[in-house]
């Protein structure tokens, strides 16, 4: 669980284009491969939601 | 650049017991050498990049003056679309390709690439891809004349028959992508030094590695829509065909799902070299490098969410443009801070000015400008005026030409004396990048003005109130296209003479490829080095 | 005139009408000018980020040179300051997305139009279709190939001209209902910031309220082949008045052709009359001189169809030939024009049959 905790922490930063040297080399040392690539197109799923439901917002609140 | 400061007891070569290169043509036709294989996709990608510029040149002698004078203008479709094709599928991409075979296994102290056959394999289709491509223009009707992007059904019911040697070309490219992305996975993921741990990886490795991956994911799309297109053109489907009930925009949303990551494709290795070169420059190790390899990862992600913004005039619903329009700002920021971060690397650096430092920090300025065009172009409504003018042309070509080429030209200047053994001459160094920074500038920063005013791309001809820049940007293609012979002698001189090189070569270098003999043996790393 | 010596001419006349904007229109619609400001304020933002990146990186490039005896300091890392340096433009283009957006639904909005015009493209040239009044043509570019292969000088209009403009009135709402024929065209006019796809098989909307009568010109923007760069169009905008009397003359313009089609023709007004029609309708293809381009369009000259039956002659010329870039003229040409041009086309361009068509079969 706390691992997943942590590689949706890290690829949240990484959305953001920011990670530090610490927080890397502890996911590097003991996280799991699978585990990130899950987070990350997890990840970009929910931008994609997010975004969407940003844009429907926007049309519906102008309406 | 990663932890990876060693200075290794010199890694003496006890390879004389390999047997060398072998002789004569057989060397290349059958080499399995990364070596071999990385120069010739080297020299191939700049035969190319001849090739395409001439292309270029024929576009820009043409539209030096109103009217028509030299070619006519379904000739001049063919020079704009075979100038795209080759220049992206023949130069940019093989010479990435051909970096990577140089020195990735150098970089992570692999002998060689995991799969050398097969990259021999990759190579050699290569030629032949370009060689039917190129005899399409000598065919009745002649060549490919829909532009780069070939968009249906200019380019299936409407398209002149060679457009089937076009659709097998470019499936061998793919082919070729495809095999040479899947080896330098391999490579990396599973031949690296002991102690050479992914978080160690040079940044040129780490960028290759996330282009690899997307290589594998759209390069079987681009196979796919070009399949349709042969499937409409030959046995009567109508995917593209509004007639019989297809859809054309279909095209353009399957093409820019493959087109869209194919830009970052076109430039995240770019990253990668500048990211290496900088740091020896400014002798100060790269800031940040952590935020690099999880911002190159995530943008790679994301450059699946935002293709329709090459379609803002499609006539999309509101809700499209809107969630496009969002989306491609948003993934702006991460990536366009990374110049950022180049920027902080130079900061309190001890920076001298070679000339593959000069071709990195015209990078940064220019890919930087290039970027700031691609905001404005972000923004849909201020869209459905720059699209397809040469505001647009202007906007890929800074990203493109001193974006991808520099960083081709910045590596192969930075790299060069590790390959040949022999100290680059600066002077002519320095005189190609002034003429080409000169050249690219004068061409491209005019195309901003015209497009603004309302140029058209893909013309052959143009009103008359377009006539002074595009004259002045005529004459900066010929200064460009003309200073790639100083290059071309530069390194003809380099490999036949010069100074020998030493092992380090730039005092500021560092990383796994410098420890070995400058010229590299043929032969490296076949112990592999320890890394602390 | 030799080739060298007209390019040398080309050389003094050119400058005539060039200038030097560089930048986008403001255009002559609302709709433009909020455009116009969009882009002026993400160029800003633009040129601030830029002079604060480039400042801060020339200062270093000048100041922390070796040659300067600068040694390199050893920090690499601030994830603080990269968090800032990632926000701040964050929050700059989230506040650009709402003007933007705005702008953007204004522009979808294309209810409650007062003249409804269906555009279509057809491979080279722009079909006009008034919805609620019966009016239909075709705009070619009028400009001269001689000016294009500079033999002539060209005009300060050149490649912006068109024999039958766009009509429409001022301030008034008017809607584009905008498809294509062939392949994918876009119909831009840069001062009414429309530019739309023209896609066969799609309608896509558009509208523009302009505010000011005058003559706004532009161009098909998206490739669509051969003469894609020779397709303009021009939009002539009246005051209400004049518009209507506009509309009245097309509509008595209309009863005067058809009159005309019922009249008898000499050979040769139909052989001059269809040489006219020819140089503006098929010599894009099938060249000046009836060669064609081999290959890619079949040459008229001593052709199978021009020289074979001439109902088959006039099938082809009416209906097109499907697959190909030959389209069908039913639409395009008046019955007059038609018959000349197949007249023209048998007993011109090398090519003598002797026989001819009246426009009253023409139409049957």
């Amino acid at each position: 669980m706390k691992l997943w905790l942590r590689a949706l922490l890290s690829t949240m930063s990484a959305f953001l284009g920011v990670q530090s040297n610490e927080r890397r080399e502890r996911d590097f040392i003991d996280g799991k491969f699978p585990v990130f690539v899950a987070a990350g197109i997890t990840f970009t799923l929910l931008f994609l939601l997010a975004v969407y439901g940003l844009v429907q917002f926007v049309l519906w609140s102008v309406d | 650049m990663a932890t990876v400061d060693i200075d290794l007891p010199h890694v003496k070569d006890d390879d004389s017991h390999h047997h060398g290169p072998a002789k004569g043509l057989g060397r290349w036709l059958y080499t399995t050498n990364h070596k071999d294989i990385g120069s010739m996709y080297l020299i191939f990608s700049l035969c190319m990049f001849m090739i395409g510029g001439m292309m270029a040149l024929v576009i820009r002698a043409e539209l030096f003056q109103p009217g028509l004078q030299l070619v006519e203008p379904g000739f001049f479709n063919q020079m704009t679309t075979m100038h795209g094709l080759i220049m992206v599928f023949g130069a940019v991409m093989p010479a990435f390709v051909g970096l990577a075979n140089w020195m990735v296994p150098l970089q992570i102290g692999a002998p060689d690439m995991a799969l050398p056959r097969m990259n021999n394999w990759s190579f050699w289709i290569l030629p032949f891809a370009f060689l039917i491509l190129l005899s399409s223009l000598f065919m009745p009707g002649g060549g490919p004349n829909f532009g780069w992007t070939f968009y249906a059904p200019l380019s299936t019911t409407y398209a002149p028959d060679s457009v089937t040697f076009f659709i097998f070309g470019v499936h061998i490219m793919g082919a070729s992508s495809i095999m040479g992305a899947i080896n330098i996975i391999a490579t990396i993921l599973n031949m690296r030094a002991p102690g050479m741990t992914m978080m160690k990886l040079p940044l040129f490795v780490w960028t290759w590695l996330i282009t690899a991956f997307l290589l594998i994911a759209v390069m079987p799309v681009l196979a796919g829509v070009v399949t349709m297109m042969l499937m409409d053109i030959h046995f009567g489907t109508s995917f593209f065909n509004a007639a019989g009930g297809g859809d054309p925009v279909l095209f353009q949303h399957i093409f820019w799902f493959f087109g869209h990551p194919e830009v970052y494709i076109m430039i995240l290795p770019a990253f990668g070299i500048i990211s290496e070169i900088i740091p020896t420059f400014a002798r100060k190790r790269l800031f940040g490098y952590s935020s690099m390899v999880y911002a190159v990862a995530s943008i790679a992600l994301l450059s699946f969410v935002v293709w329709a913004h090459h379609m803002f005039t499609v006539g999309m619903p509101l809700v499209g443009e809107v969630f496009f329009m969002f989306a491609t700002m948003l993934i702006a920021v991460p990536t366009g801070v990374k110049v950022f971060n180049w920027i902080a690397t130079m900061f309190r650096g001890s920076m001298t000015f070679e000339t593959p430092m000069l071709f990195a920090l015209a990078f940064v300025v220019l890919f930087t400008l290039g970027g700031f065009s691609g905001l404005m172009l972000a923004i849909a409504p201020a869209d459905f005026q720059y699209h397809d003018t040469y505001f647009v042309v202007a906007h890929f070509h800074y990203v493109l030409v001193p974006g991808a080429i520099f960083s081709i030209m910045a590596a192969a200047y930075y790299w060069l004396p590790k390959w040949t053994g022999h100290v680059l001459n600066e002077t002519m160094g320095k005189t190609h990048f002034w003429l080409s920074f000169v050249g690219v500038n004068l061409t491209f920063f005019p195309m901003h003005f015209v497009g603004l005013a309302g140029m058209p791309r893909r013309i052959p001809d143009y009103a008359l109130q377009f006539a002074d820049f595009n004259s002045m940007a005529s004459v900066g293609a010929f200064i460009f296209g003309f200073s790639q012979l100083v290059f071309i002698y530069n390194v003809v001189q380099n490999v036949r003479a010069g100074q020998k090189a030493t092992d380090r070569v730039w005092e500021g270098a560092h990383g796994l490829e410098w420890t070995v003999p400058s010229p590299a043996p043929y032969h490296t790393f076949s112990t592999p080095p320890k890394i602390d | 005139m030799t080739k060298a010596m007209v390019l040398a001419l080309s050389l003094f006349v050119l400058p005539a009408k060039a200038d030097w904007q560089v930048n986008m229109t403001q255009g002559v619609t609302e709709l433009s000018r909020e455009i116009f400001d969009l882009h002026m304020l993400i160029f800003w933002i633009c040129v601030v980020i830029g002079v604060a990146v480039f400042g801060v990186m020339f200062y270093s490039i000048f100041k922390h040179r070796k040659s300067k005896g600068a040694v390199a300091e050893h920090w690499h890392e601030n994830t603080t300051v990269e968090v800032i340096w990632t926000v701040v433009p964050f929050v700059i283009l989230i506040s650009m997305a709402v003007p933007a957006t705005a702008t953007l639904i204004n522009m979808y909005d294309t209810s409650e139009a007062d003249v409804d015009i269906q555009v279509t493209g057809y491979q080279w040239k722009w079909r006009y279709q008034y919805l609620n009044e019966d009016i239909d043509f075709f705009s070619n570019l009028s400009t001269p190939r001689d000016e294009i292969n500079n033999v002539q000088v060209k005009n300060s209009n050149y490649l912006l001209e068109v024999d039958k403009p766009l009509v429409i009135p001022v301030n008034k709402k008017v809607r584009f209902l905008i498809t294509s024929n062939d392949v994918i065209h876009s119909w831009w006019v840069p001062n009414f910031a429309v530019k739309k796809d023209a896609i066969p098989g799609f309608v896509n909307e558009s509208w523009v309220r302009v505010e000011e009568p005058g003559i706004y010109r532009g161009q098909c923007t998206e490739l669509c082949g051969k003469e894609h760069g020779f397709m303009p169009i021009v939009v002539e905008v009246k005051a209400e008045a004049d518009y209507a009397r506009w509309v009245a003359d097309q509509k008595a313009m209309k009863l005067i052709s058809a009159g005309a089609a019922s009249q008898n023709y000499a050979v040769a007004d139909l052989i001059a009359k269809g040489e006219g029609v020819y140089n503006a309708a098929c010599a894009g293809c099938h060249q000046v001189n009836g060669q064609g381009m081999p290959g890619a369009f079949p040459a008229i000259t001593a052709s199978a169809i021009a020289t074979g039956p001439i109902q088959k002659h006039l099938d082809i010329v009416l209906n097109g030939k499907a697959g190909t870039a030959m389209q069908a003229f039913k639409q395009q040409l008046s019955a007059v024009d038609l018959a000349a041009v197949v007249t023209f086309q048998r007993n011109g361009l090398g090519n003598s049959v002797g026989d001819s068509i009246q426009p009253s079969a023409v139409q049957q």
